[in-house]
């Protein structure tokens, strides 16, 4: 608490604007940076930073000098907007998934069960002969083409999908056997 | 990222905004007074009314033979009457055009405001030849405000535009209030007696007020619509257009209705 606080709270209060650009002049970088750490988005630090002084300009009464000074309180502000805009980009971002696949959203109980396949399936991998093994490793775990998986072995592209297609076979066999597929 | 400084342009994006949310010299509505939150809403009403009216409309004829611009010199008159009691600035002289009517107006009635935010209201001040409490006098002040503002609305093809219905209750609270002193003023008395005043609509409440000294159960009862009592107050209508239930003594219900305006002119 300070008697400058104080004024420039008077100020405000009394329709000042003068007052509101010393503050933006004091503490607009500040409340900015807050803004942008947690959001780590400029365009929304932006918003935040006209959002938390529009507010003090609309509301300057609750300011309490008595609990603190405009830093912190502006500082306050800004974080709790800016929290509030990361939970409406999670929601949203989340909404898009399920508007996009809802079939695939997981559940603690499916995450269990992929977990546990990817586990059978690597086994089943890695009993593999080594020709097959590592063309099936590049293909499917790395997502390279066959032309990039020939390429990568060093053999021709022929052999790539021949030795891709008897690992998978040999793949679709012990998975059978273990009770999965 | 911690070095990152806003954009130069946001600054004056926020000093636009925030004048939009609140005008320059219009101080905070929350720091008002009770009493002076009428008066700040409808400054702000007339304010936003007065900057759209043309040309045209400041020089039609409103009410009592004056046009707009005259009436908001009329008000601005009014006004200084409180402004200089309580010691602050009046306009000096008369203004001629619209945009310096308007702005005398303005300039004083944010003054006011402003003068309310860090004033006592329970002190009192001498104003248009009566002692009032100063939260009283800011409460006439939003009556004659809105009564004026709806004066030029209404000559504009505007739709009236009454304060919400808490500001209505207060402002109907203080003519009732008033009544045993504009009776006593128009050497009405009622010795003996009381009378009940019923407003429905808006407002829902009852008022007994007493006509002497001697406390007394009410004789007579007045039930009208709480908006409709504010523009008879307001000298906006004659009793006989506004559709009041009496009952019990004629005679002192046609003195309250009659003292009704006491305090109002034009």
């Amino acid at each position: 608490m300070s008697l400058p606080e104080r004024e420039l709270q008077a100020r405000l209060i009394s329709g000042d604007e003068a007052a509101l650009a010393e503050l933006y002049n004091t503490h607009g970088s500040i409340v900015y940076r807050q803004a942008l750490r947690v959001t780590g988005d400029w365009a929304a630090a932006q918003d935040i930073t006209q959002e938390v002084f529009v507010h003090l300009w609309a509301h300057p009464s609750r300011f309490d000098p008595d609990r603190g000074e405009f830093r912190t309180w502006l500082g306050m502000l800004a974080h709790r907007r800016a929290v509030d805009w990361v939970r409406r980009e999670v929601a949203k971002s989340r909404r898009e998934r399920l508007d996009a696949q809802p079939e695939v959203v997981p559940g603690p109980a499916e995450l269990a069960l992929t977990a546990l396949l990817h586990e059978l399936i690597r086994r089943a991998v890695d009993a593999l002969p080594a020709e097959q093994r590592a063309a099936i490793r590049l293909a499917y775990f790395e997502g390279h083409t066959y032309r990039h998986v020939a390429a990568a072995l060093g053999i021709p592209e022929g052999t790539a999908k021949s030795r891709l297609r008897s690992g998978l076979a040999a793949l679709g066999r012990r998975l059978a056997a273990e009770g999965v597929t | 990222m911690n070095e990152a400084h806003p954009p130069r342009d946001l600054r004056s994006a926020i000093l636009a905004a925030a004048l939009e949310i609140r005008p320059a010299g219009y101080p905070d509505p929350e720091a008002l007074p009770a009493q002076a939150a009428p008066y700040g809403l409808e400054v702000r009403k007339l304010d936003a009314l007065l900057r759209e009216v043309t040309e045209t409309q400041w020089g039609t004829t409103v009410v009592g033979g004056m046009t707009a611009r005259e009436l908001i010199d009329h008000l601005t008159g009014h006004d200084a009457w409180f402004a200089d009691a309580l010691g602050l600035d009046v306009p000096a002289g008369a203004a001629r055009t619209p945009e310096r009517s308007y702005r005398a107006w303005r300039e004083q009635a944010f003054a006011l405001l402003r003068h309310a935010v860090f004033t006592p209201v329970i002190d009192r001040v001498d104003f248009a030849g009566l002692s009032m409490a100063i939260g009283n006098a800011y409460l006439n002040r939003a009556f004659e405000t809105w009564i004026h503002a709806d004066d030029i609305r209404l000559a504009t093809g505007r739709p009236a535009d009454p304060p919400p219905a808490p500001h209505l209750r207060a402002l109907a609270d203080l003519h009732i209030r008033s009544l045993p002193a504009a009776l006593r003023m128009a050497q009405r008395e009622h010795p003996g007696h009381a009378a009940r005043i019923t407003l429905t609509g808006a407002v829902s409440e009852d008022w007994i007020i007493s006509l002497s000294r001697t406390p007394a159960e009410p004789s007579v009862t007045i039930t009208a619509d709480a908006l409709e009592f504010c523009y008879l107050a307001g000298n906006r209508r004659t009793p006989d257009a506004v559709p009041l239930t009496v009952t019990g003594d004629a005679d002192i219900a046609a003195d309250l209705l009659a003292a009704m305006t006491f305090f109002s002119d034009e």
